[in-house]
């Protein structure tokens, strides 16, 4: 079930992401978190977060000019290219997790209130 | 488990941190979110790096469907019913891979840079409108005619390259767009008068006011006359004079004389750091290795017994290469091959079934300069002319930033010459060609469709004003013909051009222009041959009448001339091998006379061992700047403080009357040649010694200064260090100087003054090599630095680079129907429909 659960999730992010932009993880973290209302939401949406955005960065990385465009990210940018990729994941990865983990905090205090 | 309270709050602000920093840019960062986006950020970029084999696309306004096939060397052939819907597919294939490069170029002419790089373009895009290149192309964007076919198809070009845009998405952005987080802007017909104003300002910019400016505030106006010659001292035109070899006019060099009082008071008004402002209102002034190379064989000294023709433009390198290169076939009425300029309709140079053509820069002067009088120091709104007082025409700048807030202004005034620019403590005119109408689309676009080039002159001389080049062209009758064309201008009085005027009468202004009758040109000459390496194109002795002055060393013309009487049989192979000849003809002038110095010096017993041993290694080279060679450092080094010692009453610090206000000019290495000839001229002294030098005591003390120094730096005589390949290095920056982008240290076969001239940063040189046979069929061979994609990841980025490096040239396909190309030939097929919906990747 809770497979189920991260692969939709997923396939929600990969939606946002694809059809519409970066700014969706968060929104979509944060519709999670409502929807969980279970203290796990914010690792499950991390982990969906990441399951899309690799998915979506699969399609690149199977291309040629892949190892050629971390090449030049690694000249552009102060760190190893490498590292820009990791950032991309972990930026999707704390975009989700803080945004669900908030929401969630909010939704706790008020229920306890 | 609930989240604490305290988690939640730690939560909150990670996530409003992070999302700040993915949402807008910090520092020199651009915002992360987007870049790093893996739908359509950076990543996405890798998936344009390949063409897709088949491709559909749409652009409004098409009347019917066009076919562009991509052959081998990934050129696109167009294949089009009508000149419009070819104009149109054009503008197209260029976006498509050279995006990014077009919105530049225009931001660059347009002075608007800032909307891409922000503040840090804010010089130079101040530089950029008061030359007043901005105004112009919008007046004269104004003032087109709407209703002609010419100004239809430039309009065609502009919503090829819109369609191509509208159907971007995000993820479609070239990379650079992404790094500088802009999104593209759409194309407007007065950008391509912008970019025409950019060639310009690149190949029609001239300082030889300031530079004999300077020369008389330090050594007097006659010696100042004299080391920057209103015409060449060393005689070898473009068109053909009755000698076979350089004539070298006796020149007789004045003793450096007083400074000019005038020149000295004109320089103190100016002021040292705007003398500065005064130079950048030439916008792109000439560098070294901005120059060209080409010529022409007719059929009677070709192996082939077919006119022959090489074009050799040297410009700036840059990634993305700043030629396109691609095939036009409209039925019945174009098939035109070659390379245009992203932004520009047209193929600049090229050519068709009968005719083909090729520039070199002609190196005119269209530029002056007057000093004005305002009605206020600071803030003028009048100038005065013929004693009366004329209203200033004033713009006002204004320059935005990426979100399009104001991040300055600035007040411009216009005289009836021009731009009027405060300089120092003086207000300074200028008048340009550049800036005045000019209808150089409608001469590319007549010249593809010319038959010979009798007519293909012809209609340039009708249309073309600015930047002046020597068009040369060959066709399949024979014919070889060359003509510098361009507008120019007439002055009144000695009609010089050189010399900064007082305007303050319209008696300074110019007269007229040349009529064409009178312009260097020559067709099927006798000698067989035709040449062109920016130098005088004429001999003085057979038309007097100022065009410059200061004009390019005859090096290159010298070589080429040289190699060309030599070759009776002429092939295309060898017509190549001539553009990356590694010979010198000054070389082979200089390293005698050193070598001779040296001699006469240890002869009479005042050898320097030193000098000695420079000379003896140079009498071992062969003159030739081959990549493995170790004697040309000796010689460059040598040539380097020869100039520094030679001409030491012009290079100082701070020294006479104008101070640091006179900035150091120096005359070029022709004089120097001249001077080889008067062996006591007062110019061979050094004045920071006690003794008098003479010509060949400076020459030995120049190879004994030029060793010392060369050992210093590289290690003794024979160490690998002294390699050519290891000092000499072109260096291919990326359109925003992205190092990842670049490719630098290209180890070149070439030197100063060689056929394929390095110098300076090595960051100028041959920018499109061809070579055109004009048989039936026709044969034509080329190469650029770089390649046709602009998008770094691709391999078509710089697969052509190291044919460049090595001299190779392709084989271009030629085909007159896209079944002419065989599938192997074949890389990939693009149909644009007006209706059609869009199908895989662009």
């Amino acid at each position: 079930m809770r497979i189920l659960r991260i692969a939709l999730l997923a396939a929600a992010f990969l939606g946002g992401l694809y059809l519409v932009a970066w700014w969706t993880v968060p929104l979509v973290a944060g519709a999670y978190a409502l929807l969980r209302r279970d203290s796990l939401a914010s690792r499950e949406a991390a982990v969906g977060a990441l399951i899309a955005t690799v998915v979506l960065l699969m399609r690149q990385m199977l291309l040629p000019a892949f190892s050629t465009l971390l090449s030049h990210l690694g000249q552009i940018f102060p760190v190893p290219g490498i590292v820009v990729l990791g950032l991309s994941l972990l930026l999707a990865m704390v975009l989700a997790f803080t945004s669900a983990r908030v929401v969630t905090g909010i939704v706790g205090t008020v229920k306890r209130r | 488990m609930r989240p604490s309270p305290i988690g939640t709050i730690a939560s909150l602000l990670v996530l409003g941190v992070v999302s700040f920093i993915a949402a807008r840019p910090v520092g020199p960062l651009p915002a992360l979110g987007p870049l790093l986006d893996p739908a359509r950020g950076v990543w996405s970029s890798v998936q344009d790096a390949d063409l897709p084999a088949d491709a559909t696309d749409r652009i409004p306004g098409l009347s019917g469907d066009v076919r562009v096939v991509y052959d081998d060397r990934f050129v696109p052939h167009i294949f089009a019913s009508n000149m419009r819907d070819a104009y149109r597919a054009l503008g197209f294939v260029v976006a498509r891979d050279r995006l990014f490069q077009i919105e530049l170029q225009g931001r660059a002419g347009a002075g608007t840079l800032t909307a891409l790089a922000a503040a840090a373009a804010l010089p130079v895009d101040r530089d950029t409108r008061a030359s007043g290149m901005p105004r112009s192309a919008e007046a004269r964007a104004r003032a087109l005619d709407t209703t002609t076919a010419g100004y239809r198809q430039l309009q065609a070009y502009v919503d090829g390259v819109n369609a191509y845009i509208d159907g971007l998405s995000p993820a479609q952005y070239p990379i650079e767009y992404k790094l500088l987080g802009r999104t593209p802007t759409r194309m407007r017909v007065v950008d391509i008068l912008h970019l025409f104003n950019r060639m310009g300002s690149t190949l029609a910019s001239s300082r030889d006011e300031l530079d004999h400016l300077a020369a008389s505030a330090r050594v007097g106006r006659a010696a100042a006359d004299a080391l920057f010659p209103m015409h060449a001292p060393i005689v070898e035109p473009i068109q053909p004079g009755s000698g076979t070899a350089p004539r070298f006019d006796a020149v007789v060099l004045p003793p450096p004389g007083t400074p000019d009082a005038q020149a000295v008071s004109m320089l103190r008004a100016f002021g040292t750091t705007s003398s500065n402002a005064l130079v950048a209102f030439a916008p792109g002034r000439g560098n070294d290795a901005i120059g060209s190379n080409n010529w022409a064989v007719s059929p009677g000294r070709t192996a082939g017994g077919h006119a022959l023709l090489a074009g050799d433009p040297h410009l700036e390198l840059t990634l993305p290469s700043i030629w396109y290169e691609s095939h036009i076939v409209v039925a019945d009425s174009l098939d035109v091959y070659g390379v245009g300029i992203p932004g520009l309709p047209g193929i600049v140079i090229g050519f068709t079934q009968s005719v083909a053509w090729t520039f070199t820069n002609t190196g005119a002067d269209v530029m002056d300069f007057y000093t004005e009088q305002t009605d206020d120091p600071r803030t003028p709104t009048r100038y005065r002319l013929d004693g009366a007082w004329r209203p200033l025409e004033t713009r006002i700048e204004e320059y935005r930033s990426p979100a399009g807030l104001l991040l300055d202004t600035d007040t411009l005034y216009f005289t009836h010459r021009g731009p009027l620019r405060r300089v120092g403590a003086a207000w300074v005119s200028m008048r340009w060609t550049v800036l005045e109408a000019m209808r150089d689309f409608e001469a590319f676009d007549a010249a593809a469709r010319t038959g010979s080039a009798d007519s293909l002159l012809g209609v340039m001389a009708q249309y073309y004003g600015a930047p002046a080049q020597n068009m040369l062209a060959a066709d399949t009758s024979g014919t070889i013909a060359i003509r510098s064309t361009g507008r120019y201008p007439i002055r009144p009085g000695d009609g010089r051009g050189d010399w900064m005027r007082d305007g303050s009468t319209s008696a300074s202004d110019w007269t007229g222009d040349w009529p064409v009758g009178d312009y260097p040109q020559s067709f099927r000459p006798a000698q067989g041959f035709l040449a062109s390496a920016n130098q005088e194109p004429i001999d003085p002795a057979v038309q007097p009448r100022y065009l410059g002055s200061n004009w390019e060393r005859p090096w290159r013309a010298m070589r080429i001339n040289s190699l060309l009487r030599n070759d009776s049989a002429v092939t295309p192979d060898a017509m190549r091998r001539y553009q990356t000849d590694p010979g010198s003809a000054r070389a082979d002038l200089f390293v005698p006379a050193l070598i001779n110095a040296a001699s006469v010096m240890r002869n009479a017993g005042a050898g320097d061992a030193k000098a000695q041993r420079a000379a003896e290694l140079l009498g071992g080279w062969d003159r030739r700047y081959t990549t493995d060679n170790r004697r040309a450092v000796l010689f460059e080094e040598t040539m380097r403080q020869l100039t520094r010692m030679l001409w030491d009453e012009l290079i100082t610090d701070s020294a006479g009357p104008a101070g640091a206000a006179a900035s150091n000019v120096v005359p070029t290495d022709m004089m120097i040649a001249t001077l080889l000839r008067d062996s006591t001229s007062a110019w061979w002294d050094q004045r920071a010694t006690p003794s008098v030098e003479t010509r060949d005591a400076l020459l030995s003390r120049a190879l004994a200064s030029g060793l010392d120094t060369v050992v210093a730096r590289l290690g003794e005589p024979g160490s690998a260090n002294w390699e050519w390949s290891k000092v000499r290095h072109a260096n291919i920056r990326h359109l925003i100087g992205l190092p990842a982008f670049s490719r630098m240290e290209i180890p070149v076969q070439g030197g100063s003054a060689t056929l394929w001239p390095s110098t300076g940063n090595g960051r100028h040189g041959p920018s499109w090599r061809m070579v055109v046979e004009l048989s039936s069929p026709r044969r034509a061979w080329a190469v650029y630095p770089g390649g046709q994609s602009g998008n770094p990841l691709s391999p078509r980025y710089d697969d052509r680079l190291e044919k460049w490096r090595t001299g190779t040239l392709d084989t271009l396909r030629l085909p007159r129907a896209m079944s002419d190309l065989a599938p192997s030939q074949q890389r990939a097929r693009l149909t644009l429909s007006p209706t059609a919906r869009r199908e895989g990747a662009r």
